[in-house]
């Protein structure tokens, strides 16, 4: 945003100097020079004047200037941005300089709710990162590259599988256990999403993190509000962009399964069998016999290459003063480590500015995409399908299994139906494009000088398509797999926006008043549609119309939701000193019933900028900036689904009267009929300060998030006795607590610059209230038995509390009576803690009802993020590290547990588990054992498995070389920058061997990519 | 001249606003606050009509049916909910091992948490609640007053059957005959056993007046529940209850009503060809793709994609006398390792997969030296645990989507199974033992055409009860009701011990992880022990006491 700022500062500063220049013509000595920033770049439009005088030029395109000034004069070179420098000519005819920039952020302007404002102005808490920070980072997802950029702000990616890898953002912890604690994401004013937006059509992304700044969305505002503001045309003459890259992916983490020798071996003393003798165990061991005695790593097999990530961006931006465009097309493809899985995405956006009159401007925005995501599939008959179809298995078939034979045969696989080497192989395929266009359009109206009126109306559609063929397949000559399937759906989604805004502005003698007011209407309208058949006669005719007719499926839906707003907004500033705001929307939605329709969401902020005062200027000049803020208010939530009230007999309850199916409906779900707004109390109080001219500086934000009225659907919550599911309903408080630490230090030595920025978050969630789902414990906790318990954070685990393993018989008989877990307790199963009875004390029985307890929670209590820049001469590099800490996560079934549901075992499982001829007390694994799909006593919830999801990632280096100028105007390139770059690099954490930290599974999953780029960025 | 141009602005602004507004798509507001789904029924306007009536009546037969596999048993009439009961017996073997939920029903390892007794708990009470809601509704549709009779005693019966199934495993459980609000929910009480015996009673005896004769049901309605089903069902209370002259009552209307059969072919009932036989008074209803029955995937051996779930025990085939009558024995000649279904009842061979047999045009192979066979018998792979496999309740020229492409019923009531109780509530009641009892009673399901055992002539009491029960365990094999009959005879904690056998391999080398002490090779399975005295009744699911710890209390 800075440097978009400077750049269209630089321009209009362009215009006024050649005022000045037409003055300057009577001078007595010409002096001429080359202004430069502080990484070397020509700097054009710099103001040079002779100081004292009236004399004065611009520099041009090349940062040169030519003036006529008095030898022994001063020439002052000033720049929006930039720190001026006096000079003295001393008699020179050529006078360089290096222009800094000055302490960032004192004029730098940031979105807020329909509007921007001067960062020291703004009260509430909006964190905002400019283009520079999304640059280049090799991410698909817009979310992806917010990773640890803003304080308060977490993004969890839990796949890397492209096109489905986006992060879940979260701002200042998770809002709420009813409806989904997601932030408001809002581009260009219009509700939309991170994931089909071409990050290099981003100018800014601001994040609304507290109730003033985010009251003026009222009704969705409560858990924040992400504003994506894209590029816009500049005036000037037409600037050319391209940016491109080229990386290669591999997994941050793979896991070591056993081998074919290895599982034989570990089974027998699982099963205490010689279900594999010695002699079968040598031959998968020599390997001699491979047709028949195979090693295959069927996890190896499905993720066999390395992912390929391209990207081309061309931008073309230019314009006059009454009609400016911006006009961009995106290309990227992600060639996913599977075979046949990719995504790709083209975009293409024109946004227009026109002036119709002097007092009326018509913005224009259009843009597009078209994704298109593939993966394998599995062959018919396989749940789950699709990639994770295939994963599910790979990370679960042993090695013993063929995948393909020396003659091209494929393994059978143990249930006969293939394996995830010949699935791959199949003809089967899964795509999902999806298209999306919108062209919205803004009419901003100055009938006088201080009052702006604006009319927006946006449409955007979106048609979500699915195809998912699942081949026959012959897998050899006396197994063929005959049915072939294909499920094909389409959904489209149609939205309309109105919205009209009034504001005005008045400022006399210090006084600074903003009135805004508006009214908002917003509509989606969705249909869904949906077919199947079977039997299709050939691989090659993959057409519905191709299947068999017997056995054929359609299905169809439409779904709706409005959403009506009125709202205002009233700003008052003394003297740019004592700031203070007001906000409240009103807003009315078809998700709750008559009487709940409507909710208000008021706010108010006031601020103070300290340093403003004359007496601290005085004493501590040092201080560039110290502003104090304190903001309170309520926000919504409505993030559930569309009919949440509506008491109906769900549909499709069929059975099969006779020969034919008749149709069904039942009394399935219970609704409450006075469901309302899910509602959340923020209260923040903000210190931001720059010391030394900017050189460093501090900002301290404590907030408190208490969310009430929690529109949760009580699932657990509710005896089964009640006989039907449960839908939303109000019930229950949950706060988030916490601390944001932003540290900014920026400073330059000669052509040495660097900038580095700190953040650090801690987040404290907890739930205060279950309403219906307050069940007092036996064992004191009040929850839901499950996974809420008051005063505990959200996302927690509940169970035991282990103390290693049974070591021998005397131990067993020794310790508490655990035979309610443990039946039939052995040496090496997992030995669980007695921490409670009825009387509150141990009761020498290990039970479900007293010693289950909070063993953790995978929300992160702190999150902490460094962000490194630095710049010599033509060079620059920057290191972006990021972690959490206070936070667990589990691997559990098929990647948890040795021989889970005829599973294979992992090398850490093999090495670390118990063995009964030298027993351990703390083994890394208990006993082996055959662990069937409904678990074991040693696998019951416990602390055994909770693991320390923790981490710090080296999430991007990159080192970036900037063609000097000299070279680049020959080929009338005004900038040209190649660099390499190196995304999810390293990860230091104690998670499970071969597994990344993010990942939470219990086996079907796509690894966290690390991803090595190579790029080029021109402009000309 | 101002005036003029204010004039132009103002008419271009107009243009504008108007472009703007068409952009917006002119939508009404306010109206478009109120919406209402498009695929599901409005519950206010719901009951008006007898057709919505019948849609109401279908959604309570559904009741929590999901088609596809189920991992626990969704409802008590699924294949889940049925068949897989078998491997908490000594009838088969769950081929997940010792850990899989059913095996540790009786094994000795039942816990609070076992998945389930969860499963089953639930949707005992998701029928009841959707059964409550319909009887607190129908009245309120105009239509023919005996239709809604008939309807309220389908669903009475339905929801009857609920508490027939909860009082019998678990005893003592809240009796909801009522909708109920989420708070009401949370803090149910127990209703004494014999609270919840007395209701189911009632319901099937006032059910049994208002519903028509199985043969007044006509094809199209097929499923639906009848007269006998009903009378049925109350035999079974009856019968557990001890209350055998009210038991007897019950069957003998249902032999007089005379609607029903003993048909003569015994395999084609339990399959698409002939599960419309009046022989199955009542039966879950599959059918193909929408409705699928998944016992296909689960239970089909490897050769044919199937997970091998179901494992008959030696214990049950040891059952299946020669075809004179006599007892097997490994010993006697007759008996053939290579074709183990030569010289049985004809019931072996339409109720087992067994080692060479051929199925679906594939030989099954089991034989445990075979490493190449998919279902070779083993501790490890995806196949049988015990040398035989499922063969009962398939079509073996079946070729569809295993999960979802097979439409075979599963009997829930079977004529067969009313002949065999009415002679159980004759023999336990005392009452002296016809030859003609026999007759009309066990030998008939002996002396079906495609059966032919001789019949029966033992007709003093001790000597006919072990000759009955191993009939019944035959007859009705893998069906889902030797739990029930074990439980009822009291001999569940009995049988449920010791080591547990598959089939006899005197000719392999390979052998199972303990060796046979009878001498007869046959393959080592499992160990039970279960715990008498507690086990015979569920506990309460962990997952409900952790919401209501008041249904702790005894």
């Amino acid at each position: 945003m800075k440097r978009n700022i400077q750049i269209l500062f630089r321009k209009l500063s362009l215009i006024t100097a050649a005022i000045f220049m037409v003055t300057a013509a009577w001078a007595q000595q010409n002096v001429s020079g080359t202004v430069v920033d502080d990484a070397g770049g020509a700097l054009p439009g710099v103001t040079v004047v002779v100081q004292g005088t009236t004399i004065g030029t611009v520099t041009n395109a090349d940062g040169k200037y030519t003036l006529s000034a008095p030898a022994n004069g001063v020439l002052v070179f000033s720049f929006v941005g930039m720190k001026s420098i006096s000079e003295p000519i001393n008699g020179r005819t050529n006078v360089n300089v290096t222009l800094q920039v000055e302490s960032i952020g004192l004029d730098e302007v940031v979105a807020i709710g329909y509007g921007t404002e001067k960062r020291v102005n703004v009260i509430g808490s909006v964190s905002q990162i400019s283009a520079e920070i999304i640059e280049n980072r090799p991410v698909s997802s817009l979310s992806n590259a917010l990773t640890g950029q803003m304080p308060g702000v977490t993004v969890i990616q839990r796949s890397g599988k492209p096109g489905f890898d986006a992060g879940e953002i979260r701002v200042r912890g998770v809002g709420s256990f009813g409806a989904t604690p997601s932030a408001l994401i809002l581009v260009d004013g219009i509700p939309g999403s991170m994931n089909e937006i071409n990050p290099n059509d981003i100018e800014t992304i601001s994040v609304l993190k507290d109730a003033s700044s985010a009251a003026i969305y009222g009704a969705r505002s409560a858990n924040g509000v992400i504003l994506i503001t894209t590029k816009k045309g500049k005036e000037g003459k037409i600037s050319v962009a391209y940016n491109g890259y080229y990386g290669v992916s591999t997994p941050t983490e793979f896991p070591d399964l056993a081998t074919s020798w290895e599982y034989a071996e570990m089974f027998n003393i699982a099963n205490a069998t010689q279900s594999y003798s010695a002699e079968v165990i040598e031959k998968y061991r020599s390997q001699s016999d491979p047709d028949n005695y195979p090693n295959t790593n069927f996890l190896k097999e499905t993720f066999s290459r390395n992912g390929i990530k391209t990207n081309h961006d061309i931008s073309i931006n230019g314009g006059q003063k009454s009609n400016q465009y911006f006009l961009s097309a995106g290309y990227l493809s992600d060639h996913g480590i599977v075979e046949n899985n990719d995504y790709r995405r083209f975009n293409l956006r024109l946004n227009l500015k026109t002036e119709l009159a002097k007092t009326l401007t018509l913005t224009t925005r259009v843009a597009g995409s078209v994704e298109n995501a593939n993966e394998p599939t599995t062959t018919a008959n396989r749940s789950p399908s699709g990639l994770e179809g295939i994963v599910v298995v790979a990370d679960r078939y042993p090695a013993i299994y063929l995948g393909q034979a020396s003659n091209g045969n494929f393994g059978a696989g143990p249930e006969s139906a293939g394996t995830p080497v010949s699935w791959l192989a199949s003809k089967g395929y899964f795509t999902r494009p999806v298209t999306k266009a919108g062209v919205n359009g803004q009419l901003d109206w100055k009938p006088i000088n201080d009052l702006l009126l604006s009319a927006i109306g946006g449409y955007n559609f979106t048609l979500n398509e699915g195809r998912h063929y699942q081949a026959s397949q012959i897998l050899n000559p006396t197994l063929t797999l005959p049915l072939a399937t294909l499920e094909q759906y389409k959904n489209s989604f149609i939205f309309k926006t109105m919205q009209f805004l009034a504001e005005y502005t008045k400022a006399t003698g210090g006084h600074n008043f903003r009135v805004l007011g508006g009214y908002s209407f917003e509509n989606e309208i969705a249909e869904n549609f949906n077919g199947k058949r079977q039997n299709f006669p050939s691989n090659d005719y993959t057409v519905m119309s191709m299947g068999g007719v017997d056995l054929q499926e359609v299905y169809g839906n439409d779904a709706e939701w409005a959403i009506q707003s009125v709202f205002g907004r009233f700003k008052y500033h003394y003297n740019d000193k004592y700031l203070f705001e007001a906000t409240v929307r009103h807003d009315g939605s078809s998700r709750f019933p008559e009487n709940q329709k409507y909710g208000t969401f008021p706010s108010l902020a006031a601020g103070w900028r300290v340093t403003e005062e004359q007496f601290l200027k005085n004493a501590a000049p040092w201080l560039s900036n110290l502003k104090l803020k304190a903001s309170w208010g309520v926000l919504g939530n409505q993030n559930i689904g569309n009919y949440p009230f509506q008491s109906t007999l769900a549909s499709g309850r069929n059975y099969p009267f006779g020969t034919g199916m008749s149709t069904g409906a039942a009394y399935r779900t219970y609704k409450d009929p006075k469901i309302h707004w899910e509602s959340t109390e923020t209260k923040d109080f903000g210190l931001e300060s720059a010391f030394f001219n900017g050189k460093l500086s501090l900002n301290v934000t404590y907030f408190d998030r208490f969310t009430y009225d929690v529109l949760y659907t009580p699932s657990s919550s509710v005896s089964s006795i009640l006989g039907v599911g449960i839908s939303e309903t109000n019930m229950g408080e949950v706060k988030n607590k916490g601390w944001e630490f932003e540290l900014g230090h920026q400073h330059s030595v000669g052509d040495f610059s660097w900038d580095i920025n700190a953040f650090f978050t801690i987040i404290n969630n907890e739930l205060v209230t279950l309403g219906l789902g307050n069940v007092n414990q036996p064992n004191g906790m009040v929850g839901n038995g499950s996974d809420l318990f008051i005063g505990y954070p959200m996302q927690m685990y509940y169970g035991y509390q282990s103390d290693g393993v049974f070591m021998n018989q005397e131990d067993i008989t020794k310790w508490a009576n655990q035979t309610k877990v443990t039946p039939k307790a052995v040496p090496g199963d997992i030995r669980y803690k007695d921490i409670s009875g009825p009387d509150g004390v141990p009761d020498g029985l290990v039970d479900a009802t007293y010693d289950r307890t909070f063993i953790g929670s995978r929300i992160p209590k702190y999150n902490f993020s460094l962000n490194l820049s630095a710049k010599y001469k033509q060079f620059d590099f920057t290191a972006f590290l990021q972690g959490v800490t206070g936070v667990q996560g589990l691997l559990d079934s098929y990647v948890g547990w040795a021989f889970f549901n005829l599973g294979t075992i992992q090398q850490w499982q093999i090495d670390g588990r118990f063995k009964p001829e030298s027993p351990v007390q703390y083994p890394e694994y208990p006993r082996l054992e055959i662990v069937t799909n409904s678990g074991t006593p040693n696998t019951v919830l416990s602390d055994y498995w909770i693991l320390n999801a923790s981490y710090l990632r080296i999430k991007n280096l990159q080192l970036g070389y900037n063609l000097p100028q000299s070279a680049l105007q020959k080929v009338k390139i005004d900038n040209l920058r190649l660099y390499l770059s190196a995304e999810n690099l390293h990860t230091f954490s104690n998670y499970r061997e071969g597994w990344d930290p993010e990942i939470n599974t219990g086996g079907s999953y796509y690894p966290i990519l690390a991803t090595f780029t190579f790029g080029v960025n021109v402009k000309f | 001249m101002i005036e003029m141009k204010t004039y132009m602005d103002l008419k271009k602004i107009l243009t504008y606003l108007f472009l703007v507004i068409v952009l917006s798509g002119g939508v009404s507001c306010t109206d478009k606050l109120d919406q209402s789904p498009s695929d599901q029924f409005d519950k206010a306007k719901f009951w008006t009509n007898e057709s919505n009536a019948m849609i109401g009546l279908t959604g309570v037969y559904r009741g929590n049916i999901s088609y596809g596999t189920n991992v626990n048993p969704p409802d008590w009439w699924t294949y889940t909910g049925l068949i897989l009961l078998e491997h908490a017996t000594d009838n088969a073997f769950d081929r997940r091992g010792k850990n899989a939920a059913q095996n540790r029903l009786t094994n000795g390892t039942l816990l609070a948490d076992n998945s389930v007794v969860e499963s089953y708990w639930r949707g005992s009470y998701i029928r009841v609640a959707i059964a409550n809601d319909f009887l607190e509704n129908i009245g309120r549709v105009s239509m023919d007053a005996a239709k809604i009779k008939r309807m309220t005693a389908e669903v009475r019966f339905i929801r009857a059957c609920q508490y027939f199934y909860l009082s019998q495993f678990w005893g003592a459980v809240p009796l909801v005959t009522k909708s109920l609000t989420p708070e009401e929910a949370n803090v149910v009480t127990k209703a004494p056993k014999s609270e919840v015996i007395n209701f189911v009673i009632k319901e099937f005896t006032e059910a049994a007046a208002d519903l028509p004769r199985f043969k007044d049901i006509p094809a199209k309605e097929s499923g639906r529940v009848s007269k006998q089903a009903a009378l049925a069902f109350l035999g079974r209370i009856y019968l557990a209850e001890k209350k055998y002259a009210d038991a007897s009552q019950a069957y003998k209307q249902i032999i007089d009503l005379g609607d029903n059969i003993i048909d003569s072919d015994y395999s084609s009932i339990f399959n698409t060809v002939n599960e419309t036989s009046s022989e199955n008074i009542f039966s879950v209803q599959y059918s193909p793709v929408l409705a699928g029955n998944a016992l296909t995937q689960h239970a089909l051996p490897a050769n044919k994609g199937g997970w091998h779930l179901v494992n008959p025990l030696e214990s049950l085939a040891f059952e299946y006398d020669f075809t004179d009558g006599t007892p097997f024995s490994y010993k006697d000649p007759r008996f053939n390792p290579l074709n183990m279904a030569a010289n049985r009842d004809p019931r072996f061979a339409a109720t087992f997969l067994y080692d060479g047999c051929v199925f679906g045009g594939k030989v099954y192979d089991c034989n445990p030296d075979n490493n190449a066979s998919v279902d070779q018998l083993t501790y490890s792979k995806q196949a049988t645990r015990t040398g035989y496999g499922l063969r009962k309740f398939f079509d073996e020229n079946f070729s569809g989507d295993l999960s979802t492409g097979y439409g075979g019923n599963i009997p829930i009531i079977r004529y067969a199974e009313v002949l065999l109780s009415y002679l159980e509530a004759e023999l336990e009641g005392g009452k002296p033992i016809s030859q003609s009892l026999l007759d009309i009673t066990i030998n008939k399901t002996r002396g079906r055409t495609s059966v032919k055992m001789p019949p029966v002539t033992v007709t003093d009491a001790t000597a006919l009860r072990p000759i009955l029960r191993k009939e019944r365990r035959v007859e009705l094999a893998l069906e889902g009701i030797r739990y029930w009959d074990l439980l009822r005879w009291g001999i569940l904690g009995d049988v449920m011990q010791g080591d547990f056998w598959g089939a006899s391999f005197p000719k392999s080398v390979k052998t199972g992880s303990k060796v046979d002490p009878t001498g007869n090779k046959r393959w080592y399975v499992d160990t039970k022990a279960f715990v008498k005295g507690v086990d015979e009744v569920w506990p309460i699911p962990q997952s409900e006491t952790n919401i209501n710890p008041g249904l702790l209390s005894k």
